[in-house]
């Protein structure tokens, strides 16, 4: 399986990122991982 | 990003934690997202690390180095180290090609934001409310302005928004206030004081998508609310004198209206007058986020 990263810092790209997480996700499973640079602290949290 | 720092700081601060990532595990494949300094430096350390490097919401430009500032710049350099570059529509993947580009290496997928307000929309959540009542009798309209060029001219943004909320009673201002300080004052200053503009925080995502398919009129600097809001149908006016998205300005729903008082007062109040726009989503037969993955399940890397 392919091993995947996705790299996310701001809230604009965690929100355009979600829908290929989670499609990613379903087709590669646990393979797939989230990075988060923290570039906006503040504003990621309020895409969880 | 902490407050206060530079850019410099921040872009050595992220190769060097990227370079941590990357040590402890090498992924097949990195993907990014759009102009951030996390996308440059995501592609940079891939480049260093030799990893493939697959560019999400790839080609868009307005060919000024520093504008916007400094994601202009980010766009323009992680073009040459992507290995493969999705692009929206049409239009930035000529503009990849105008850079010499390959041609198979660039995918027109639209735009992944379409599939995260499907989400929303259809996720029944009790996180999908707003966190304010919005009155039934008065046309909404939401505001967005938060750009980092865009902090000079914000004043006068604020001033020509005040005006139309003078001059038109029969409408309600919501204005999600960005955390940035400067930001935040600047709208207490010129707003707080109007009964018909609500100065709220900065709202989830699933509530901001709500406040939008409730808005008769969205006023933003933001291209990403640009997008979101030209697909749910909403009249759109950017307060900005230039943008890199088509969204909704070739439908007729988007207009760039600049920073002038007078004229965003003059959009304002004319765009209120207009019916609601009739809701019609833009879709592709097969969804941006089914396009990447098919293309990345078929990569070799």
């Amino acid at each position: 399986m392919k091993k995947i990263s996705i790299v996310i810092g701001t809230r604009p790209e965690a929100i355009k990122m979600a829908p290929v997480y989670i499609s990613l996700r379903k087709r590669f499973g646990n393979s797939v991982k989230l990075i988060s640079t923290g570039q906006h602290q503040e504003l990621l949290w309020l895409c969880s | 990003m902490r407050a206060g720092q530079s850019l410099s700081s921040l872009t050595s601060t992220l190769l060097t934690q990227l370079e941590g990532c990357f040590n402890d595990e090498i992924p097949d494949l990195v993907l990014g997202h759009g102009d951030t300094t996390t996308c440059f430096t995501t592609a940079l350390s891939c480049f260093y690390h030799r990893i493939p490097f697959f560019h999400v919401e790839a080609g868009l430009r307005t060919h000024l180095l520093d504008t916007p500032f400094p994601e202009e710049f980010n766009r323009q350099s992680i073009a040459p180290l992507a290995r493969h570059h999705f692009a929206p529509t049409e239009t930035e993947r000529q503009n990849l090609l105008n850079e010499g580009i390959g041609i198979s290496s660039i995918t027109v997928t639209g735009s992944t934001v379409h599939d995260a307000v499907d989400l929303i929309r259809t996720k029944n959540s009790p996180k999908n409310s707003l966190p304010f009542e919005l009155p039934q009798d008065r046309k909404i309209v939401a505001v967005t302005l938060h750009r980092r060029e865009g902090l000079h001219s914000l004043e006068n943004t604020l001033h020509g928004i005040r005006l139309a909320a003078e001059a038109r009673k029969d409408a309600l201002f919501i204005c999600p206030i960005h955390p940035n300080p400067i930001v935040q004052s600047a709208f207490r200053k010129c707003l707080v004081d109007l009964e018909n503009v609500k100065l709220v925080q900065a709202l989830d995502y699933a509530s901001f998508i709500k406040l939008l398919l409730k808005t008769h009129l969205v006023l933003t600097d933001s291209g990403g609310v640009q997008e979101e809001a030209s697909f749910l149908g909403k009249r759109t006016l950017i307060a900005r004198t230039k943008t890199e998205r088509d969204d909704g300005i070739k439908d007729g729903l988007a207009s760039l209206v600049g920073v002038n008082p007078e004229h965003i007062f003059s959009s304002i109040s004319k765009n209120l007058d207009y019916d609601s726009a009739s809701v019609c989503f833009n879709r592709l037969e097969k969804r941006s986020t089914e396009i990447i993955t098919d293309y990345i399940e078929k990569a070799a890397v």
